[in-house]
């Protein structure tokens, strides 16, 4: 739909567009990736657009936008200075009897500007984000990627007052860069607002993760008062996701049902301490190519997670299931690509401790073992068209179905075991 | 890296983020605050977090009225389609508005386009062959 909105004004026809808000997400993420900052657009309460009345009431505000977005059309939060498309104003003032009516005046406004997640946010001011910035030895001016359909600059300052935003605190603002350093360095997916609801699985290695409070033990996905470091780190990081780019206002979440995740995130740190149980259980920091002890932050893009607390494998194996959105593209991301993580608590590593059996590699090769589908599944889950009909394997997909383990066993999830990260954390 | 580790240091820190969160204005900032009314007030000043974007298009030149122009109204939702809306019901009342406020305006209605978006190349020489000034494009209602 953008796209056409779009080569319509290629061809120098200039264009307005008006749509539910169920339509924004998909329209602007088109829009915006073309590199048209300042389309003309505007989207209205869905449930005012389904009764005779809602339109009638919308119809005058709908009128004015259309002949101001086809004449006299000026961008509305942005405009540009040096080749590039800079906020309007860098900084906002809200003045108010108290300071507590102005923080109020202040979340209001971000919330409706696109920028907060619905939890109150801690307000940015220079002081608070200079106080972030001592947590980095990196300028603040420094881009450490480009991101988001309109591929916006992630300089460590904008960062910081998103980390501000969050009730970050200055220690946790190398784990905030790095995880975003990452995320950066992956191009926009720009099926993720129409197919996906994927969450950032940040994964903290080495002994900084320790001294400043990364959870690694007892409730590690969710709040553990000895911990705080997981949930704000997570904020902020999920919070530049969606703020950071943009139009001036806040990119649009996720057409789909969404993922509990984005509000604080997924933010672990793994239990080195009782790794020496045994060999086979270096951390993912070494499974990764680095010494031991290195500071590492690894980041996965999930969609699912499988709580499963009985300990089985086999349960794991069972939950996962491919999709056509995420199904590699072609072999080499097929090879690269990690599948996902496998968490191990510290009880289940005591107990393969005492079997003296178990080891990482042994633990992704029964889920590479056992997370596979029959190829008729797979054939209904991942082969379909745009619009849902049958397609057949083509390419590196066509190859692996003919595999004799393959059309054995049924097709893996992922190339390989390796391709299964195995993480030890949580509590006992 | 500088990170202030001392309780003292925390403390100053935790002081001075009380003191400066909420600031009464000063003159420097109330010249910078475009709603400011009362001098008597406190005054938040927050950072604005929106990341820089690199310029790249140049949206198609806008009209300088749209008196005598053509304009094609292009519609995706059809009346009958789950959770369309009533985009129909609105193009109609904008269709009025218009004819309304410019008296040599032409209409290119919906009804006479695709009301599809797909294939794209088709739905976009439909409405080109129309040789419309301007379109409005609406989705769902």
């Amino acid at each position: 739909m953008g796209s056409i909105a779009i080569t319509l004004e290629e061809k120098g026809i200039p264009t307005v567009a008006l749509y539910n808000e169920r339509h924004e997400a998909r329209f602007m993420g088109v829009v915006l990736s073309k590199g048209y900052i300042d389309y003309p657009a505007i989207n209205f309460n869905e449930y005012d657009t389904f009764t005779s009345e809602g339109i009638k009431a919308l119809a005058p505000e709908a009128f004015q936008f259309l002949v101001k977005g086809l004449t006299k059309w000026k961008p509305e939060y942005m405009m540009v200075k040096d080749e590039k498309w800079v906020p309007m104003e860098e900084k906002f003032s809200y003045t108010a009897a108290t300071c507590q009516e102005a923080r109020e005046q202040f979340n209001r406004s971000y919330l409706k500007m696109g920028w907060g997640d619905g939890l109150p946010l801690v307000p940015p001011t220079r002081e608070r984000v200079d106080a972030l910035l001592e947590g980095t030895p990196i300028s603040s001016s420094a881009v450490i990627g480009t991101w988001g359909p309109a591929n916006a600059e992630y300089t460590v300052e904008k960062i910081a007052i998103v980390s501000a935003m969050a009730g970050a605190k200055p220690e946790y603002m190398p784990v905030i860069i790095a995880a975003l350093k990452a995320i950066t360095s992956v191009k926009w997916d720009s099926y993720w607002q129409t197919q996906r609801a994927t969450a950032p699985l940040v994964i903290v290695n080495g002994p900084y993760a320790k001294e400043i409070g990364i959870n690694s033990s007892s409730n590690v996905f969710g709040p553990n008062a000895r911990y705080p470091a997981n949930g704000a780190i997570g904020r902020a990081i999920n919070l530049a996701m969606a703020v950071i780019p943009g139009n001036g206002r806040g990119i649009k979440p996720s057409n789909l049902a969404g993922n509990p995740a984005t509000y604080a995130g997924i933010v672990i740190a793994e239990a080195e301490g009782v790794m020496s149980l045994g060999e086979g259980w270096d951390p993912v920091s070494v499974q990764l190519g680095y010494h031991a002890d290195t500071n590492l932050v690894t980041v996965l893009g999930i969609d699912q997670m499988d709580m499963s607390m009985t300990g089985s494998i086999a349960n794991v194996a069972a939950a996962v299931a491919p999709t056509k959105d995420f199904w590699p593209s072609d072999k080499k991301v097929w090879e690269t690509q990690y599948a996902g993580a496998l968490v191990v608590t510290e009880m289940q590593i005591v107990t393969a401790g005492l079997m003296g059996n178990a080891t990482k590699a042994s633990y992704a090769k029964e889920l590479w073992d056992l997370a596979r589908i029959p190829i008729d599944k797979f054939k209904d889950l991942v082969l379909k068209s745009e619009f849902g009909g049958p397609m057949e394997p083509s390419g590196f997909v066509k190859l692996l179905l003919a595999e004799p383990d393959v059309i054995e066993k049924g097709v893996p999830m992922a190339a390989a075991p390796e391709n299964y990260l195995v993480v030890v954390t949580g509590g006992h | 890296m500088k990170m202030k580790r001392t309780w003292i240091a925390v403390t100053f820190v935790a002081i001075l983020a009380m003191l400066t969160a909420c600031n009464r204005p000063s003159s420097q900032e109330s010249a910078n605050v475009k709603e400011s009314t009362e001098s008597s007030g406190y005054t938040l000043t927050v950072l604005n977090p929106q990341g820089h974007v690199k310029k790249d298009k140049v949206l198609a030149p806008r009209l300088d009225t749209l008196e005598g122009k053509k304009i094609a109204m292009w519609l995706t939702a059809t009346s009958d389609q789950l959770y369309a809306g009533k985009g129909a019901e609105l193009y109609d009342l904008l269709e009025k508005m218009l004819k309304e406020k410019y008296n040599n305006i032409q209409i290119v209605r919906y009804a006479d386009l695709p009301m599809k978006f797909m294939p794209e190349n088709e739905v976009v020489d439909a409405i080109v062959k129309t040789q419309p000034d301007a379109v409005v494009a609406g989705f769902g209602g």
